[in-house]
């Protein structure tokens, strides 16, 4: 025990100032979080009447009763306040690969400590596994804090909706923040390793977690569209259909009369011009066709159910964790093949 | 020569770093177990990378080295239980204390001596709990040798330790190193560029000039062998300036008067550089 | 030459990536500039071809390209000082060469000229390049009477925050001395500096009504309020009130606008653009000054290790 107390206080004072701001940031970012919950919580007790069946601003309706208006004002600009500092949740776990992962390794080539360490150390496998676990704990650890925060933060936003079968705010609360952050910490070091050099490496680092993540996201897209449903936004009769506020949005466009669907770009890319769209969610290539009832499809939309929300929060995660280990793989080979300064 | 179970040796090595520069050339080196072996040339005659290539820090463009019998490039981990390594202007840890480096070493080798690198360190008036960034130099170069013995390693490579030590500093670090390896059985390679530093402390010598071995030998036979001539002499190994600005010549065998052991390296290095303006 | 080549070896890492990205923006808002005006004219036509949907739907043919370059340039105007400014300092102090640098300067305000100047200049000429295409981008899509559009982000506006920024780094970095934490409290300076900035308008120039004209061509509010139908000025809520009301009166229908309140705008009309900007820059320039004297204070007196 005193071994492992051992090697988390020197592996704290390695890196200690950065997982001291690090750690100051989560705090801060989580404490808003859990603020902006708990007013959100006691402005619905004190109006619960106001909230309603109102949505959106209520300077933008007139249906709304005069009473209601200062404090549905000071409500949603709260709320507003409150989704940016899931914004900053979304951000945190590539912002920890690049703060905590890619000067790792790279600050010991850098610094000329490779050298003790990697002599000392009969394996260098084993050195880095050591340092890595660390730092993946830690930031696993304040990720962890951070994604309930945020969970607690989408809940008090969205007290009516069952979160856990419920796409909004994919990516900025829960488990995929974790996991993420587990994926970048690990391709961080990855960078460092490689470049050896601590500003290079974080500059680099920002790229290559940027487009990496990027890429997983548009492979997950594609994989992920194999579990979508269409969705007109008018039924049959002409009433505008009921959203299920729960789905993920995949992809907004025209079910074509054949049944098929295509996204506008997809339209205009095989030669269709939707340019008019009667009150009934119907597309009209001409004002002409539009006159003679020609339509050449609905608007509708593909949706994933929100039921279907763990098995992408798991997707995600699997993903994010997997190019994590091939990235520490990958490390593994290059602190084994490389010189130490 | 041929050393029964040498603790470091060479075959052949050679190591050509990018454009072209070869660092090394044809090594061919068997070191016995035992007392300490100062690696002297100039700067830039490869003594760094060779004891790199023992380390596992340079790889060999051709040829093979051997710790205990063990290449570290087949068996790293088995190589690094026999060595002990203080690096080139040692980098110690800027965040973490004396104590810390002990600990530090202690969790990246469990067999680390900790109280044996302490009790080196209290006789040098190191505090523990001083940090490593506020430490003067010679005191950084202790720190790294004290970690090096705490290894208990049987083979202690030490890359140019002195290099920024004063005086007093370096005659320190060579009463602790003799001390230990005396004590200790083991066997130590020390590299420097100044050969009156290690003349008292070790017991053999390798001259490393242009990345060849240009004399290797005990340092009493080296300095029996040759002698110095104020004239040119068939024996000679190579001609240099003397202090008071004479030419005077490196000789095998006897001459005007002995050879002290810094003449025998500069005749060496010499005939080393006149050996490879000529190639 | 020397002075140069020197720069950017001394730095490599850090301008090499700020180049990557200040020219990478530069280039797609030159694109998006030089492509708008042929696009628009396509679209606007009886029964236009291409994307021009979008243009219907979202009121730009660029989409996720123009969103792309305006977050962009919002985030490379104060990353890209930070990352040119923070090592400036730092790196010379952790890797210990402060020790043969500024002895070999026989002045360390020499040095830091010397140093701070050359990535002064190479700061300067990247954000200007960044500041130059989202100008050309915005008077692309606004046209040439562009008041206080975008105003911070294009620009002399954008090139003054941008040295403020990177001044405030190098004074940063000297102040911390190591690099990865003075990164990181530079992302947090950064995030206070544009609140900061956002804040200060409008410099003491007085604002007054805008006239309808006025309102609509970029103006930079300051104000709002309600006039009801008599002329009087009243609250947000009256305005409010009286609106209910009218519609209620006359619903289904919808009710005159002679009786309805009318939004009332205060602020600085576009056409005194030149005299905030001009109050504004040197404000911005006095601030990076005290930045730049910060910066000499302390690395005049901070040991070099």
């Amino acid at each position: 025990m005193s071994g492992a107390l051992t090697w988390a206080r020197l592996s704290f004072r390695q890196q200690k100032w950065e997982l001291l701001l690090v750690v100051l940031g989560v705090a801060g970012v989580t404490a808003g979080m859990v603020w902006f919950a708990n007013t959100l919580e006691a402005l619905r007790v004190t109006s619960p009447q106001c909230l309603g069946g109102v949505s959106g601003d209520p300077r933008m309706s007139f249906s709304v009763p005069a009473a209601c208006q200062a404090f549905l004002t000071e409500y949603y600009e709260t709320e507003n306040w409150a989704s940016n500092l899931t914004n900053l949740a979304w951000a945190a776990p590539f912002g920890m690969g690049v703060i905590l992962g890619a000067p790792l390794v790279a600050r010991e080539i850098d610094g000329g400590t490779a050298q003790l360490a990697w002599s000392l150390s009969r394996s260098r496998v084993g050195w880095l596994l050591r340092r890595i676990a660390f730092v993946t704990l830690f930031g696993l650890v304040l990720l962890a804090v951070l994604a309930v925060g945020s969970e607690l933060l989408t809940g008090a936003i969205f007290p009516d909706r069952t979160l856990g079968e419920d796409f909004v705010w994919f990516g900025r609360r829960g488990i995929p923040i974790v996991a993420r952050g587990v994926g970048a910490i690990l391709l961080g070091v990855l960078v460092g390793a490689v470049v050896g050099r601590v500003l290079p490496a974080v500059l680099a680092s920002i790229l290559v977690i940027g487009v990496a993540f990027t890429g997983i996201s548009l492979a997950l897209d594609q994989v992920n569209r194999s579990e979508a449903t269409l969705q007109p936004m008018y039924a049959a009769s002409g009433e505008p259909e009921q959203f299920d506020m729960a789905a993920l949005d995949v992809a907004f466009g025209i079910e074509t009369v054949d049944g098929e669907f295509m996204t506008y770009t997809d339209a205009f890319e095989d030669g269709f011009t939707p340019n008019f769209t009667d009150e009934n969610g119907q597309v009209f290539e001409s004002e002409a066709d539009l006159q003679a009832g020609e339509p050449i499809g609905r608007d509708a939309r593909l949706v994933i159910a929100g039921e279907k929300y763990p098995l992408l929060v798991l997707r995600d995660s699997i993903v994010a964790i997997l190019v994590g280990l091939a990235a520490l793989a990958l490390s593994a080979v290059v602190v084994i093949r490389r010189r130490p300064a | 020569m041929n050393v029964t179970n040498p603790v470091l040796e060479t075959r052949g090595l050679a190591k050509r770093y990018r454009r072209g520069v070869w660092a090394l050339q044809g090594i061919d080196l068997e070191l016995p177990a035992g007392g300490i072996t100062a690696l002297v040339g100039p700067n830039a005659a490869g003594k760094s990378t060779l004891i790199k290539t023992w380390v596992g820090f340079e790889k060999p463009t051709r040829g093979s080295v051997r710790v205990a019998g063990i290449d570290p490039w087949k068996d790293r981990s088995g190589a690094l239980t026999h060595l002990g390594y203080v690096p080139q202007s040692p980098a110690l840890y800027d965040g973490l204390s004396v104590e810390d480096h002990l600990d530090l070493a202690r969790q990246l080798r469990p067999s680390f001596d900790r109280e044996y690198a302490r009790g080196r360190l209290a006789q040098l008036d190191i505090p523990a709990d001083r940090g490593a960034r506020s430490l003067s130099g010679g005191q950084q170069a202790q720190v790294a040798l004290a970690i090096a013995l705490g290894t208990r390693a049987p083979i202690l490579l030490l890359d140019e330790p002195l290099a920024s030590l004063d005086p007093l500093a370096r005659r320190e670090f060579l009463h602790v190193l003799t001390d230990a390896v005396r004590g200790d059985g083991a066997t130590a390679l020390l590299s420097s560029h100044i050969v009156t530093d290690v003349e008292q402390a070790c017991d053999r010598l390798i001259v490393l000039g242009v990345g060849r071995i240009l004399l290797h030998d005990t340092v009493a036979a080296a300095e029996a062998a040759h002698a110095i001539s104020s004239t040119e002499h068939p024996n000679a190994v190579a001609s240099f300036g003397a202090p008071d600005g004479s030419r005077i010549w490196l000789v095998r065998g006897t001459g005007d008067r002995p050879a002290t052991l810094d003449e025998v390296v500069l005749g060496y290095l010499a005939s080393g550089r006149s050996t490879a303006a000529a190639a | 030459m020397t002075w140069a080549r020197l720069a950017f070896r001394l730095q490599r890492s850090s301008v090499g990536s700020a180049a990557l990205v200040s020219l990478g923006l530069a280039a797609l808002g030159a694109w998006l500039a030089l492509s708008l005006p042929s696009m628009l004219a396509r679209c606007d036509v009886p029964n236009p071809v291409d994307q021009c949907g979008t243009v219907y739907l979202f009121g730009s043919p660029m989409g996720d390209p123009a969103l792309l370059f305006n977050l962009g340039i919002g985030v490379a105007m104060y990353a890209v000082p930070i990352v040119l400014g923070v090592p400036l300092v730092t790196s010379e102090v952790e890797r210990r060469t402060a020790m043969i640098a500024w002895p070999l300067a026989g002045s360390r305000l020499k040095w830091l000229a010397w140093r701070g100047g050359s990535v002064l200049v190479i700061g300067l000429v990247l954000t200007g390049v960044m500041a130059l295409a989202a100008e050309a981008l915005v008077r692309a899509n606004v046209g040439s009477d562009i008041g206080f559009a975008s105003h911070g982000a294009r620009g002399i506006s954008l090139l003054t925050r941008a040295a403020l920024m990177l001044v405030v780094a190098v004074a940063l970095g000297a102040v911390i001395g190591r690099l990865l934490p003075s990164l990181l409290v530079g992302i947090a300076l950064a995030a206070g500096i544009s609140i900061v900035v956002q804040a200060l308008p409008p410099y003491g120039v007085e604002p007054s009504e805008l006239t309808a004209a006025e309102a609509i061509r970029y103006p930079m509010t300051t104000g709002h309020a309600y006039r009801a139908p008599d002329g009087t000025l009243i609250s947000e809520d009256e305005a409010n009130a009286i609106s209910i009301a009218a519609y209620a009166e006359y619903s289904p229908e919808f009710p005159p606008d002679s009786i309805l309140p009318t939004d009332v705008s205060y602020g600085i009309a576009g056409s005194r653009y030149h005299e905030v900007l001009a109050r504004e820059s040197a404000v911005l320039i006095g601030a990076t000054v005290v930045a730049g004297g910060v910066a000499a204070f302390v690395v005049s007196r901070r040991r070099p290790e």
